[in-house]
């Protein structure tokens, strides 16, 4: 204060000099001129008061400008270098402004983060009046109730759940259109009178569903198989369900705080100490199927996941153990392993089998129980002169020759009745027309219990037949081939080549009008030709005749048919019609051997000759050993070539002789050098030598 | 509008006024009394009225400029000597000024500048000048016509108050009042009592300063240009008119061009100090007064011993 007061003094006083110091300069001046001078001196003081008024008040200026501006919220500098008091309240005033405007930053700051923060909070915060009518809301009202008017707005009309006022606390939940609020409205006072509510309505429809999903997923976590087991990052357990009391048998009191290896056979439990400190490091662990021990000491297989658990600070805080018993599944694959392994072996099997089926030399093909054939291999290709494409699906009886057709329904009929395979010698006819002679097996297809078709194999043997005819053909008496139709005048000439043939492995039929105790032959099928049916007759019918012959075996087949009396009951153009049927028959078919028996005086001589061409002379070989010694050399011969050496004995019993009587004609072809009597062990068998298979090849 | 126009005819009443009082009453100073009467009569208007007072100077202001060449009578067969020293003055006048503005009182340029030309060259008429070409704030041009008004004014009493006491031969005391004194009607006012022959060299050698305010206008437009050399027209056309007025044009001219003349810058001068704010002048606190006198204070000292020791009447 003194240095203003003195600086008011010391203006008063510079003033007062200069005025004083002026007048009495002008009195020094003419006086015309006074009024002009008094005038000049007014201005002058005048004009300095006016600038050391300034000087004084400067400061005071200043700090009304800052006050202005600090009115108007700027902060502005007041600078003032006065040394006095005006100093002093310039920094006062500069202090208090700078305070002043820093609150009023932070009012305003606070104020503008609060405002955000009301306006953009995702609750509905309002206040209301006592009434409950909305004096204020922020702009969540708009989102929940749309653009309605909510500023005076009743909180009961649009919340319609409101409890009435009663000055205290309200907290209430409400439904609005589909969306649970919770409200919690708190009173306001003013001078210690109720005044209205603030209140905050917040939207918890999804906290309830999460509680929902959270109880949910807890009611699964306690009730599901699966044993759930929470561990902290000790590995010792801190949770322990339902399903893992089921599992392992101890309950969650025996379990929770105990280490979790408690469960681990003892081998494994250092191995998983560490694979929990790896997991512990790394936040994460594979899943593992892994051994587990229960209460009662079993050993179970369990398929574990270890999800590690964070904190909300992102700090490991534990793991979550979930497992699965696959004691059961791991039995059940291995099972299913083995059943796949075995599988794997058949299937290569079958394949290996089915790459020597396609590629075996046999005809292998199977047919349906409709006949039709289903497969066909390459042999079957090369044998039959059929492709694969042209034979799937064609009728079996393709394959067979005329005559044979029902041989498909003959054995289908047979494997129907005993499922089991048959093998024969048959006949089968070629794409070219052929008739070959194959060894056939016939086998049944089972497929789920039934019968599905058949797998035929079938080997060509035309080679073979056609060998053993030869030797057959070598080996008789008389001189006849497979096939053919021979003509005779004489029945005991038909019987010794038929006796003679049977010997061989034939099998003989006799179709005569004499009586079969007439014919006197054991060995053979005797048919009484008469038109009287009894059980071994046989009317004289061409066709009857036709069907038996037809009939017969396939092949190996002797027949004698007597045409004498059957002349006398048939025409001869229909006799000589089926003998022309039959020739063909035994021809194509290789049944056997078909001798007629007919005298010429019974036919006339065009008839005779027409039978002659149509059969062939019965020749006897010219053999230069006796019949007998030829019989007993023919035998051992047969058994030489199978490998075999007969013995007297066998002889004996083969040709129905005595003892001395094979000595004696064994003693003749020995001595003719055509058989040797050589020791095999402790008894004597027979060899038929080089000289003695001559005869016979 | 209606306060363009009443603040229009107050400055212009003002300017006559002024005038009118200096036919009638010598002493007065028609500039120095329009500028007073300008600086009164902007209390007695409205603060929107004030507001035109820029517009309205910038009006009256080249016009007043350029009449002002009129009023300029460069010298004719006055000594070389005297010229050189004249010269010398003003210009020990302008530095001694600018010196204590700038460098003591820390004012700055502008105001600085404004003062150092009023001292030197012809007081308020020589800032109304150049400060159309300095551009000064408000408050610089208002303090600046009033502390050179002050300043002048105690030089035109003190100075026949020194001629009487130091005896100063009345040939070297017109050169002093020629060479120190701010304004021409201020050189009247010092010299009158002491004869017409006084007045007349004091303001021969006056007319010498006034002549460099066409050399500081051109300095001062080079100096303050913002973009280019530019030199305002009513700087021409004063600088014209103050060759035309000074060499060409007969006296019966110059008789009836004067008074209008005088008449024109009277009314610049009014708009000038209609335009002055005494709260800026407040602002601008005690040190151009200050400055101002002792810049004078100094380059008279030195001029006063120049003419004391070396007179160039002697």
């Amino acid at each position: 204060m003194g240095s203003i007061f003195l600086r008011i003094v010391v203006a008063s006083l510079i003033i007062s000099v200069i005025t004083i110091a002026l007048y009495s300069v002008i009195q020094y001046l003419p006086s015309d001129y006074a009024l002009a001078y008094n005038l000049y001196v007014l201005i002058i003081i005048l004009g300095i008061s006016v600038f050391l008024a300034g000087s004084i008040t400067d400061p005071l200026e200043r700090l009304r400008v800052g006050f202005d501006h600090l009115l108007n919220g700027k902060f502005v500098q007041v600078n003032i270098n006065t040394r006095d008091e005006f100093e002093d309240v310039a920094n006062f005033f500069n202090k208090v402004a700078r305070e002043l405007i820093e609150r009023e930053r932070v009012l305003i700051e606070t104020e503008r983060k609060y405002r955000n923060l009301v306006e953009n909070l995702n609750d509905w915060v309002f206040e209301t009046d006592g009434s409950l009518n909305i004096t204020f809301t922020n702009a969540k009202a708009y989102d929940i109730f749309g653009e309605v008017k909510i500023i005076g707005t009743n909180l009961k009309k649009l919340v319609s759940e409101t409890p009435d006022p009663n000055g205290k606390s309200l907290s209430f939940e409400a439904r609005i259109a589909d969306r649970i609020f919770e409200f919690n409205l708190n009173p306001l006072h003013e001078n210690g009178r109720f005044v209205g509510y603030i209140g905050i309505g917040r939207d918890i429809t999804d906290k309830k569903k999460a509680e929902e999903r959270m109880a949910h997923l807890a009611a699964i976590t306690e009730h599901t198989i699966d044993a759930i087991v929470s561990l902290d990052v000790d590995g010792n357990i801190v949770s322990w369900n339902r399903g893992a009391e089921a599992m392992f048998g101890y309950t969650a009191k025996e379990m929770i705080g105990k280490p979790f290896t408690v469960l681990m056979p003892e081998n494994m439990r250092e191995l998983c100490r560490e694979n929990f400190r790896k997991a512990v490091i790394e936040g994460h662990a594979r899943d593992i199927e892994s051994i587990r021990l229960t209460k009662d000491g079993r050993r179970i297989v369990v398929d574990q996941t270890l999800t590690a658990i964070y904190n909300s600070n992102g700090e490991l805080t534990g793991f979550v153990a979930i497992m699965r018993d696959i004691t059961e599944k791991k039995k059940s694959e291995e099972k299913l392993r083995k059943a796949y392994e075995e599988l794997e072996r058949k299937t290569s099997e079958l394949r290996y089998l089915a790459n020597i089926v396609e590629n075996s030399q046999d005809a292998i093909y199977s047919i349906d129980l409709n006949g039709k054939i289903t497969s066909w291999n390459k042999g079957a290709e090369n044998l039959f002169g059929w492709k694969k494409h042209e034979a799937i699906g064609m009728d079996s009886k393709e394959l067979l020759p005329e005559g044979l057709r029902s041989e498909t329904e003959h054995i289908l009929q047979k494997i129907r009745s005993n499922l089991q395979s048959i093998s024969f010698d048959g006949k089968r006819r070629c794409k070219d027309g052929r008739i070959i002679d194959v060894e056939v097996t016939v086998s049944p297809i089972i497929e789920n219990g039934r019968l599905s078709g058949i797998s035929v194999i079938a080997r060509d043997a035309t080679h073979k037949v056609r060998s053993e005819m030869e030797m057959i053909r070598r080996m008789l008496k008389y001189r006849v081939d497979i096939g053919r139709l021979y003509l005779t005048d004489s029945m005991d000439v038909a019987l010794e080549v038929l006796a003679d043939m049977t010997k061989m492995g034939f099998k003989g039929t006799i179709i005569t009008r004499k009586l079969p105790e007439d014919v006197g032959v054991t060995n053979c099928r005797v048919l009484w030709l008469s038109e009287r049916k009894s059980k071994d007759s046989i009317p004289p019918d061409v066709d009857v005749i036709e069907d038996v012959l037809s009939n017969l075996p396939e092949k190996n087949n002797v027949v004698i048919l007597e045409l004498d009396y059957l002349i006398t009951k048939v025409d001869f153009d229909s006799l000589l019609s089926l003998i022309q049927r039959l020739r063909e028959d035994f021809y194509i078919l290789r049944r056997g051997v078909l001798i007629l028996v007919a005298k010429p005086d019974v036919f006339d001589g065009r008839r005779y000759s027409l039978l002659r061409i149509e059969c062939e002379p019965l020749q006897r070989k010219e053999v230069k050993l006796q019949p007998e010694l030829y019989e007993l050399l023919r035998f051992v011969y047969m058994k030489n070539r199978v490998g075999e050496r007969p013995s007297i004995k066998d002889t004996m019993d083969e040709l129905g002789l005595s003892r001395n009587t094979v000595k004696r004609r064994v003693k003749l072809l020995k001595s003719r050098g055509l058989i040797n009597l050589v020791k095999y062990g402790r008894s004597k068998v027979l060899e038929i030598t080089e000289e003695g298979k001559a005869i016979f090849e | 509008m209606m306060s363009e126009w009443r603040v229009t005819i107050a400055v212009i009443v003002c300017g006559i006024l002024a005038y009118l009082m200096s036919v009638f009453y010598p002493p007065l100073d028609a500039l120095f009394l329009a500028l007073i009467f300008g600086i009164f009569a902007n209390g007695f208007f409205s603060e929107d009225c004030k507001r035109y007072a820029g517009k309205v100077l910038s009006v009256t202001l080249p016009i007043g400029i350029a009449m002002y060449g009129a009023n300029i009578r460069l010298s004719r067969g006055i000594p070389h000597g005297l010229v050189v020293i004249a010269i010398l003055s003003a210009f020990l006048l302008w530095v001694s000024v600018y010196f204590f503005s700038s460098k003591i009182f820390n004012l700055n340029k502008r105001l600085s500048f404004l003062l150092a030309c009023g001292s030197a060259i012809c007081g308020a008429s020589a800032i109304a000048i150049v400060a159309s070409l300095v551009k000064p704030k408000k408050e610089e041009f208002s303090t600046a016509i009033i502390v050179i008004t002050i300043v002048g004014l105690t030089g035109a009493l003190v100075l026949p108050y020194l001629s009487h006491v130091f005896s100063i031969p009345l040939n070297r005391y017109a050169f002093l009042c020629g060479a120190t004194l701010h304004q021409a009607g201020l050189v009247e006012i010092a010299t009158k009592p002491f004869g017409g022959d006084v007045v007349k060299n004091a303001l021969e050698v006056k007319g010498v300063r006034i002549a460099l305010i066409a050399i500081i206008a051109f300095l001062a437009s080079i100096y303050y240009s913002e973009h280019r050399y530019y030199v305002p027209w009513y700087i021409a056309a004063f600088l014209v008119l103050s060759y035309f007025s000074s060499y060409i044009l007969p006296d019966d001219v110059l008789n009836i061009l004067r008074p209008i003349s005088t008449i024109a810058f009277s009314i610049t001068l009014a708009s000038v100090g209609f335009s002055v704010s005494l709260k800026d002048i407040q602002r601008m606190r005690f040190d151009p007064l200050i400055a101002a006198y002792a810049g004078w204070v100094c380059a008279f000292a030195v001029v006063f011993l120049m003419v004391i020791v070396w007179g160039p009447y002697s």
